[in-house]
């Protein structure tokens, strides 16, 4: 646990200030080095600004402005950041948008009310690891 | 058809037939008369011109003997005939003989054209034209038959052969008669017979033309008998001429005719009748032409030679036709004075009789006054004399019946009488029939009122007999069925709608109404059973029902009251999706408590003490607690509104329900209760939503914890069963499965609501204070949706068992 050589550095889309805050203190803690912000808009800035330092992005769906969806497709077409890898932390967990996600390519599909904190920075953290070890 | 009428006819037919027959008759008499008369006439025609033909050509002859027995023409043709004569003495002999010929003979008949001397080998040795010396006319003869020098040259003397010739080009351009005859020497033999030379004279005389007129008879107009002239004059195109041998036509056959004639071909049959069979004709045939004649012939063997007399038949029938013309123009007069006068007659007659014919019509009408005035004393004056005496007695007649009447009429009233009193009698009998009535109309305003109350229900009612025909509909449902009620009465009711519960048509067994007259069970159908009607138009929308059997003696119908719920599904749509969106607004909150309630127990944020750390255990139960009850409210909101997917994977039971188990074993420790599992091996896999399999096995074993007293008994049971579910359709593969418990119950009185959403049961309400009403809903509609069936045995106090059903077609294969 957080023994890699290297800090990653994971943007947290999550427009919940009380979950945000949570998630961010559990991702420093186990080592990570997240980016918060609260709107697909402020993600995408990021993106552009600072594009080869984001390492993962921790995306949820419903948020104010901007669907999760909607931005992931985005990253999708654009061609500088188009193979980011994505996992989705939602609250919600249809089938057709889980589907949709999958067709975007995202590497997890977490439905967050469904587990303790602590497994999903379990689940997340090894969704970069298999990131790192497949490149 | 009027008598008129029928006289016309009569008369004009007898007339037809008569003329008819009087027409044809006369016709083939005349006909037979007319052709006997011109078979005699030409056969005598042709009889006199033969006489004509011989006396002209005796002329020729008598020239032609006359000429060869000349003593000059016998000195030199001696001398040319002796044997050891010198060429050139037979050549000065020849000119000699060629220079008589032509000028001491020649000019005493211009109608020679040329003297020729033959030889005994038929060749010219000398004539009145030198060209011809050496022309051989014996080879002519076997070639054309023109010349007859092999009889002549064997002759006799005074024997003279003729020919007659159309043309010969080498000698004459117009036609000929050749004459031939045999030289003699003027001494005489010991019989006193001339002696004769090898020497034959050949006369061609240019008198064709003239033979023509011959035979027309000119030589013998004194004749006085019919001559041809005179056969020329009746017929005008009446025609005689000469055929040879070979058919030729060689004369013209009559002043005027075209010499083109000539040399034409007749009817073979004319040759053959008389070379061949030695007959002469008189018959009709067909002439050179292809024209129908008359004709008849004569044949001068002596000069081969055939004389033909001929009469177009056109003109041999001519008379007939103008008789034929005659006859008919009197025929038509006859028959135009024939219908006239049976019109006349008639006229006469139909007039008496139209005014017998008037005076019965308006007798018909009872005017018995009238008489006919018809003099005449034939039939009709009788027919009106008997008439006028018929209706003598038929007033008479008259008379006496109105007497009659009136005594009638007098007894008449002496029985109306007696019919009053009776008539007192039968108003009595009305009154009791009135009070009669009065009860009916009483029995019947109460069905009017039952009526009344059945068209004034806003729920549509139909009540259909055991034979599934409708005998009853109120308005409601009329306005929704038929645009009559009468279309609708004696219908059955799969012919006026389908049913259908949500996208899949009811099989007609699956149907309440059938199920209410098969079984006598009444059938409730509410909104969560999502049942639709469509009608034959297509239109479709969401009802409720309920069905009844109709108990007298037997089970005799169903009623069926149905309600159109499209309102109600579409606030029951907008609470699906209030529910939806309020779930994911609970669930962000709500995982927030979840997380920091875990964090504070993880001590992320300082160390607590034992109550802080069973606070936080609470806050962090109760957070679980309520995601459970908005993951079910979620899964059935969106069930309801069609969103939830199933996500079929393979299943094996075994494993699954070990699962099931463990995820339980807190609860089931708890209350110290004994779960088992039975299931046989033979018990296949399944093929299924991993979730919602999940939530219904989980959901009915949870209820029979929650339900079931400590130290309590719970079996879950599988088994393979065709034929499980009451009323399920025949299913070989499907799978039923059995939760049993020996719990609390449930009450009689809460059976039909146990599956209805947020209904609790008044026992379970009391045991445990805060469920949320919904499992059941959800297992029943997750059941429903895989195909499956649902329903529970229950005695309160003895425990319950819910059963529901694996269809075969979720069955894994292979």
């Amino acid at each position: 646990m957080g023994n890699e050589t290297k800090q990653k550095t994971v943007l947290v889309v999550e427009d919940d200030k009380a979950l945000n805050q949570a998630i961010i203190m559990k991702l420093t803690r186990k080592g990570y080095n997240p980016v918060s912000v609260f709107t697909a808009e402020d993600a995408m800035k990021v993106l552009e600004e600072r594009a080869d330092k984001i390492d993962f992005i921790w995306l949820d769906i419903l948020l104010p402005g901007m669907s999760g969806l909607d931005f992931l497709k985005l990253v999708r077409e654009n061609q500088k950041i188009k193979d980011k890898k994505v996992a989705i932390v939602s609250v919600s967990g249809g089938y057709e948008k889980q589907k949709e996600a999958k067709d975007l390519g995202v590497v997890d599909y977490i439905i967050k009310s469904n587990y303790n904190l602590n497994d999903i920075i379990e689940m997340v953290s090894q969704d970069i690891n298999k990131d790192i070890n497949d490149k | 058809m009027s008598i008129r009428g029928k006289l016309i006819i009569t008369f004009s037919l007898i007339v037809f037939l008569a003329g008819a027959g009087l027409f044809s008759y006369l016709n083939s008499s005349f006909l037979s008369a007319l052709t006997l008369e011109i078979k005699r006439n030409l056969k005598s025609v042709a009889e006199v011109s033969e006489g004509s033909y011989f006396l002209f050509t005796e002329t020729l002859r008598t020239r032609i003997t006359d000429w060869s027995s000349d003593g000059m023409v016998r000195e030199l043709a001696g001398r040319m005939a002796k044997a050891g004569v010198s060429v050139s003495e037979r050549n000065k002999l020849s000119r000699e003989l060629g220079d008589y010929l032509r000028e001491k003979k020649m000019p005493y008949d211009l109608s020679v054209t040329i003297v020729d001397i033959l030889d005994k080998d038929g060749i010219v040795v000398a004539s009145s034209r030198q060209d011809r010396v050496g022309v051989n006319e014996g080879e002519e003869e076997r070639e054309l038959g023109v010349v007859r020098f092999a009889e002549a040259i064997k002759a006799g003397f005074g024997e003279t052969f003729v020919t007659s010739v159309a043309t010969e080009e080498d000698e004459s351009e117009d036609g000929m008669v050749h004459v031939t005859t045999r030289i003699f020497s003027d001494k005489k033999d010991v019989t006193g017979a001339p002696v004769p030379f090898p020497m034959v004279m050949l006369v061609h005389f240019s008198k064709v033309k003239e033979l023509s007129g011959v035979l027309i008879g000119n030589f013998q107009e004194e004749a006085g008998a019919m001559t041809g002239k005179f056969f020329g004059s009746i017929y005008k195109n009446g025609e005689i001429y000469l055929i040879d041998r070979n058919g030729i036509v060689l004369t013209s056959p009559g002043p005027g005719k075209e010499e083109a004639v000539l040399k034409k071909k007749v009817g073979e049959f004319l040759v053959s009748s008389c070379f061949k069979d030695e007959r002469e004709i008189s018959e009709e045939y067909l002439n050179y032409d292809g024209v129908k004649v008359f004709g008849a012939t004569m044949c001068i063997k002596r000069d081969n030679i055939i004389l033909a007399v001929e009469v177009p038949s056109d003109e041999v029938f001519a008379p007939i036709r103008e008789i034929r013309k005659n006859l008919t123009i009197g025929f038509l007069l006859a028959l135009l004075l024939t219908t006239l006068s049976a019109v006349l007659l008639s006229f006469f007659i139909l007039r008496s009789l139209q005014k017998i014919v008037d005076a019965v019509k308006r007798v018909s009408l009872n005017k018995f006054s009238e008489r006919i005035k018809v003099e005449s004393k034939d039939e009709i004056g009788y027919l009106a004399r008997m008439f006028n005496e018929m209706i003598n007695r038929v007033e008479i007649f008259q008379i006496e019946a109105e007497t009659k009447n009136k005594e009638l009429a007098s007894k008449l009233s002496s029985i109306e009488k007696q019919n009053k009193s009776l008539e007192d009698g039968k108003k009595a009998m009305l009154n009791i029939l009135e009070d009669a009535r009065e009860l009916e109309l009483s029995l019947q305003s109460e069905r009017d009122k039952s009526v009344s109350i059945i068209s004034s229900i806003s729920e549509g009612l139909f009540v259909v007999d055991n034979n599934y025909k409708i005998i009853i509909m109120n308005p409601a449902a009329e306005r929704i069925f038929c645009s009559k009620a009468k279309d609708c009465i004696g219908k059955s009711p799969m012919e006026i709608l389908s049913i259908f519960k949500g996208d899949r048509e009811l099989t007609p067994e699956e149907r309440p109404v059938t199920k209410t007259i098969k079984n006598g069970e009444s059938v409730i159908v509410g909104i969560e059973d999502n049942f639709y009607f469509q009608l034959p138009s297509g239109k479709r929308f969401p009802v409720s029902i309920a069905t009844s059997p109709i108990k007298t003696k037997e089970l005799s119908g169903a009623v069926v009251v149905f309600r159109d719920i499209t309102d109600d599904k579409l606030l029951d749509e907008a609470k699906s999706s209030f529910i939806s969106i309020a779930s994911h607004q609970l669930r962000t909150p709500l995982t927030s408590v979840r997380w920091y309630s875990e964090m504070l127990l993880d001590e992320d944020v300082g160390v607590l003490n034992k109550d802080q750390k069973e606070f936080a255990i609470q806050v962090h139960a109760g957070a679980l607690r309520l995601f459970q009850t908005i993951d079910t409210l979620l899964a059935l909101s969106r069930l309801e509104s069609g969103k939830l997917q199933q996500d079929l994977i393979k299943i094996d039971l075994k494993l699954f329900m070990d699962g099931v188990f463990k995820d339980l074993e807190p609860l089931v420790n708890e209350k110290k209760l004994n779960l088992s599992l039975d299931l046989p091996p033979d018990v296949p896999n399944v093929l299924m939503d991993r979730f919602m399999f999940r939530e219904v096995t989980t959901n009915l074993i949870a209820n029979s914890i929650r339900y079931t007293n400590i130290g309590g008994n719970i079996k879950v049971s599988f088994k393979r069963d065709g034929l499980s579910s009451p009323g399920g359709s025949e299913d070989p593969d499907q799978v039923l499965c059995a939760v049993s418990d020996d719990g609390i119950g449930i009450p009689d009185e809460d059976k039909d609501k146990i599956f209805a959403r947020f209904y609790r049961a008044q026992n379970a309400v009391k045991k445990v204070p805060d469920g949320s009403g919904l499992g059941l809903s959800l297992v029943k509609s997750f059941v429903e949706k895989w195909g499956g069936r649902i329903w529970f045995e229950s005695q309160v106090g003895k425990g319950t068992t819910f059963y529901f059903t694996i269809p075969g077609k979720s069955v894994f294969k292979g």
